[in-house]
């Protein structure tokens, strides 16, 4: 589990429009234990093209940008709920301006902060996820379910996905709790059922 | 079925007025091999007239009614035949009645909806079920006979010897008190959650109201073995088995 979640990709934004800025965040960000993808845009309208290609995202933003067109950035904030906000301060910003990030990393902040805080923001992406669909599958949950589904074994799920077989264990202790079901013959229906699998 | 019932249950109430407050209580009555109509007796006399020690009587009925804490400990030996034939009866309702009821109701929903789903749905009941039967099983041929001739040592010096050797004991029994509520609980998620209908709306409710009732029967008669049966068998054990030594 441990390992997991220290392998776990995040992905990260950089919306900034100063070179400066923008090359020297990612520098200190490969100096940290995180494990990520990023990207690097100048403004909203390339960040909004970047947030509709993954599902969910840590950006990184420039309050500049949101100063003078709060109201797309607002939209952005609500099309993508999936996303956490981080604020970049380097100079004063207003209060109301700032308080509309979910996080904030200032410029003298060490590179182990600075990853401290995206691991909590990505933390709270999977709390925020867990209570907003309280029984959707997740990705994996559903991979280890299509795996049980077709008679593997706790092992052999663990061997195929490459993760420890406690971590096999939570996720079907997690898919029991979101579907009411426990058996592995009860989840194989449920798998046809939802059109997972035939029968 | 359990079913709460707001008169209290003592040795001057009258049967019926409870019966009418839990019609599951007649289930009780049919084990005990008590016929209709119970007229105006008492449970005190309707015990008297069929050799139920009222004691026993008040315990069980209370359990049926959702009161798990107020077990007798007033029960004697006396009462372990009875208590067997109980538990004989009741699998029996379980395997003649309630079984084929069930895999009826899911055959019907079959033939309505011709599903894959539902074919696999009578396929995990018939799954569950052979587990129950297991269960019931080991009970009749290993923990009942056992019991039975723990109970006749106390009367039959010969079988004395005879259990003298026995390996068995109710400890072993409690821990074979397997959980088989998680397939039940799973298929009514399954039918309440997930499992698409067509036009099998009221074979359905009928189903879901059965698997309620087999899911409460089952959890009463755990409840007569665990907290009834159990603790009798144990202090007859420790009995008998002192007079051995």
């Amino acid at each position: 589990m441990l390992r997991e979640r220290f392998n776990k990709v995040l992905h990260i934004a950089i919306a900034e429009p100063s070179e400066m800025l923008r090359e020297g965040l990612a520098i200190l960000l490969d100096r940290t234990y995180l494990r990520y993808e990023k990207a690097m845009v100048d403004d909203l309208d390339e960040l909004a093209q970047f947030c509709s290609r993954k599902s969910r995202t840590l950006v990184i933003v420039d309050p500049i940008l949101v100063v003078n067109q709060t109201r797309k950035f607002m939209n952005l904030k609500a099309t993508y709920p999936n996303t956490a906000w981080i604020g970049l301060q380097y100079i004063y910003f207003e209060r109301q301006i700032m308080e509309i990030f979910n996080e904030v990393i200032t410029l003298y902040d060490t590179p182990e902060t600075i990853a401290s805080k995206l691991k909590r923001m990505d933390a709270y992406l999977d709390d925020k996820q867990m209570k907003e669909q309280p029984n959707t599958l997740s990705e994996r949950e559903t991979e280890v379910l299509l795996h049980l589904a077709s008679g593997k074994t706790n092992k052999e799920i663990a061997d195929i996905l490459n993760i420890s077989i406690n971590t096999v264990i939570t996720h079907r202790k997690n898919i029991s709790q979101k579907t009411g079901i426990k058996t592995v013959s009860g989840l194989t229906i449920y798998a046809i059922a939802q059109g997972l699998i035939k029968a | 079925m359990f079913y709460f019932c707001h008169i209290k249950i003592l040795p001057e109430t009258r049967v019926a007025e409870l019966v009418l407050e839990n019609p599951y209580l007649s289930l009780m009555l049919e084990h005990f091999g008590v016929n209709f109509p119970l007229k105006e007796k008492t449970v005190a006399q309707l015990c008297a007239d069929n050799n139920i020690n009222i004691e026993l009587f008040v315990s069980l009925a209370k359990l049926y009614c959702g009161i798990t804490h107020e077990v007798s400990c007033n029960l004697t030996f006396e009462d372990v035949p009875v208590i067997l034939q109980y538990l004989k009866n009741d699998h029996q309702y379980f395997t003649e009645e309630i079984y084929p009821q069930i895999l009826q109701l899911i055959r019907q929903m079959k033939g309505v909806a011709n599903q894959e789903e539902i074919v696999l749905v009578e396929k995990f009941f018939n799954e569950y079920f052979s587990e129950v039967i297991e269960h019931l099983n080991y009970e009749n041929e290993v923990v009942f006979p056992y019991v039975s001739r723990l109970y006749q040592s106390l009367h039959e010096k010969d079988n004395l010897n005879a259990l003298s050797d026995s390996e068995y004991s109710v400890e072993e029994y409690r821990e074979h008190h397997d959980d088989i509520e998680e397939k039940l609980s799973d298929l009514k998620n399954l039918l309440i959650k997930y499992l698409p209908a067509k036009d099998d709306q009221a074979s359905r409710r009928r189903l879901l109201t059965h698997l309620f009732e087999l899911e409460s029967d089952l959890a009463i008669h755990s409840q007569i073995e665990d907290r009834v049966l159990v603790p009798l068998v144990a202090q007859l054990e420790k009995h008998v088995k002192g007079k051995i030594q």
